[in-house]
């Protein structure tokens, strides 16, 4: 155990350095530009902006240095200790049984010097972590993880031969992940931009001749602008995709479940399954249909992590799952499917309310653009047999204290826990639902992480209510 | 169904939130005779602060203080509330990090408090107590919930 304080690998210094400069990108970038362009193209402005440029490398690297200078860390019984800066002190400690994880992560530059980032994983911390040692040679990482598996469960037991359970993620499957990825969340912005550049371009068009005249080109245009930019968002979120689970494997060390993942960055994160309260299974759009899923995992203490980090594995078959989990976390492993729906009479309440609002917005829409064409009309079915799938996929099980909760939101997810995990859980009811004898039953395993069915008959939700309780011991 | 929760709000919750109710009506008073010339409609617009006043005033924190109940058992925290969405709520004593109360200054007005308490999947709130039952409630769900720190 070492408590002598030491420095970081001098690796550290262009890490740094890189960290700095990343910051400091758009103020040399506006720099730069206005030195180059604001006085024409000429040898002179070229020159200062080159002096600019040199001048933000070297000030970062000078940053970097110092950084690295005033920054020690060390570890003894009482935790991991980390100190930095000389204007601005800053002095952390974490107790050894606060620290939840050491994950190490390796970017271009790490990589280049062959060391490591530590991203000292607290319940508090944020995604980055409480404490971040940017770089970090080999052996002093095996002194770190020796310090904290010496105080808390030991990583790896003897026998380094003996094989562990492991699944690898195939360049195949990791391609069809990337592809059914369907990330909305990029694409709908880019949908928003194009329609308000659409609207603009009318806008401009104020003379009603020129309209007319331009209307057929300029709409197959903006038509085909929206579509490139729809094929490079989704482009860009399959690459995304792709190189955050290159490589991606998961594999069941103990008490540990180890997730490497990254091409550019590998990132390595230990999460200790006890803090796993949960896993669940999501099936996207572009997934259900062919019978595959994401594994994610519910973990306490990881809330502000990104999604990817809450990846148990980017792509399953469904009929793959229970094995799976068999093998790298019996504790939770469960059959997501055979589950107890929500009653037949219970399915309207389902559709009702989804074909209602889609026919108000419908309806208005066709009333505010004064469409040719009834087109916002469908909005009303489309999202009736959403109501219905939402019905379809409702359910829930609950079996030798293992809680399975089924429901869907565009994407099929399925919660795996088992009872005694729970935050908590609530039963509610609205005044029609009383009065029709039905009840919606929720839990939570930790901060998102949360799980809802709607509409069981009420006897059964109360008594499922009643079967979550902690048992008095 | 096991049996309601025992316990009700402080009696002065319900003038707590009549005087929110209050505070709330104000304010669409305000707005509403700002934009009023504004607004097709006219004069109907002015209905909004006297339903405002109804809901809020009126109705809704005697209903919602009716509904209110809450328990602490020794291994389990259960709520019951809502006005229109009636909730009951169970907690794990196993599951609670650690408790406060607070007191916001219409709160102390009324010498209420209100009990906050967290888990991992986030903050839990019995609000509108007497202050020393805050006091009480807090204390005895932090002696409760001293069992071996696993989140």
């Amino acid at each position: 155990m070492s408590s002598e304080p030491s420095k970081l690998h001098p690796a550290a210094i262009a890490v740094l350095a890189l960290n700095t400069l990343r910051e400091a990108a758009l103020p040399i970038l506006v720099l730069l530009g206005t030195a180059v362009l604001g006085s024409g193209l000429d040898t002179g402005a070229l020159r200062r902006g080159l002096l600019y440029l040199v001048v933000g490398v070297a000030g970062a690297s000078l940053a970097g240095l110092v950084r690295w200078l005033s920054t020690r860390y060390s570890v003894d019984e009482h935790g991991i200790h980390f100190r930095s800066g000389y204007l601005r002190r800053k002095a952390t400690t974490v107790p050894l049984n606060r620290i939840q994880g050491l994950d190490t992560v390796a970017g271009p530059v790490q990589r280049l010097f062959g060391v490591v980032a530590v991203h000292v994983q607290t319940a508090g911390g944020g995604a980055k972590g409480e404490i971040v040692l940017e770089a970090v040679g080999p052996e002093a990482v095996e002194r770190l993880r020796a310090a904290v598996g010496a105080h808390g469960p030991a990583p790896t037991e003897a026998a380094p031969e003996r094989a562990l359970p492991e699944r690898r993620l195939s360049r195949r499957d990791g391609l069809i992940a990337a592809v059914t990825a369907g990330q909305l969340g990029i694409i709908l912005p880019v949908v928003a931009a194009g329609t308000q550049l659409f609207s603009q371009a009318f806008d401009d068009e104020s003379d009603l001749e020129g309209a007319t005249r331009l209307l057929p080109d300029s709409l197959v245009g903006w038509e085909l602008a929206l579509a490139a930019l729809l094929v490079a968002a989704w482009g860009l979120s399959v690459a995304g995709s792709l190189v955050a689970f290159a490589g991606f494997t998961v594999t069941r060390d103990g008490d540990r479940l180890r997730i490497r993942r990254g091409l550019l960055q590998r990132s390595e994160t230990a999460v200790p399954v006890r803090r796993i309260h949960g896993v669940r299974v999501v099936e996207g759009l572009l997934r259900r249909p062919f019978g595959l899923a994401a594994l994610r995992v519910e973990v306490a203490g990881y809330a502000a992590e990104a999604s990817a980090a809450r990846t148990l594995f980017p792509l399953v078959r469904r009929k793959d799952i229970e094995p799976f989990l068999a093998a790298l976390l019996p504790e939770l492993a469960d059959d997501p499917g055979d589950l107890a729906p929500p009653p037949r009479r219970a399915a309207r309440r389902y559709i009702l309310p989804k074909t209602l609002a889609g026919a108000v917005l419908g309806g208005a829409a066709c009333l505010l653009v004064g469409a040719i064409a009834p087109w916002p009309l469908l909005l009303a079915p489309l999202l009736a047999l959403d109501g219905w799938l939402d019905y379809r996929a409702a359910g829930w099980r609950l079996r030798d204290g293992r809680l399975v909760m089924a429901s869907r939101q565009l994407a099929w997810s399925t919660l795996l826990t088992p009872a005694a995990r729970l935050q908590e859980h609530a039963i509610a009811q609205n005044p029609l639902q009383r009065r029709a004898q039905l009840a919606d039953v929720a839990v939570a395993v930790g901060k998102g992480g949360r799980a809802r069915v709607r509409h069981l008959e009420a006897p059964v939700a109360a008594e499922l209510w009643e079967r979550l309780r902690p048992r008095v011991s | 169904m096991p049996p309601e929760p025992a316990h009700r709000l402080a009696p002065g919750a319900r003038w707590l939130w009549r005087l929110q109710g209050l505070i709330a009506t104000a304010v669409v008073v305000a707005a509403t005779s700002a934009a009023q010339s504004e607004l097709p409609g006219g004069r109907v617009w002015l209905l909004l602060p006297v339903a405002v006043l109804a809901i809020g005033v009126g109705a809704v924190p005697e209903l919602r203080w009716r509904r209110w109940r809450y328990e602490v058992r020794d291994e389990e925290i259960d709520l019951r509330h809502g006005t229109i969405w009636v909730t009951r709520t169970l907690v794990p004593m196993l599951r609670v990090q650690h408790v406060d109360t607070t007191r916001g200054p219409l709160e102390q007005l009324f010498g209420l408090a209100t009990v906050s308490v967290h888990s991992a999947a986030g903050a839990t709130t019995i609000p509108a107590l007497e202050d020393a039952d805050a006091a009480q409630l807090r204390d005895r769900i932090a002696a409760l919930a001293r069992t071996p720190d696993e989140l």
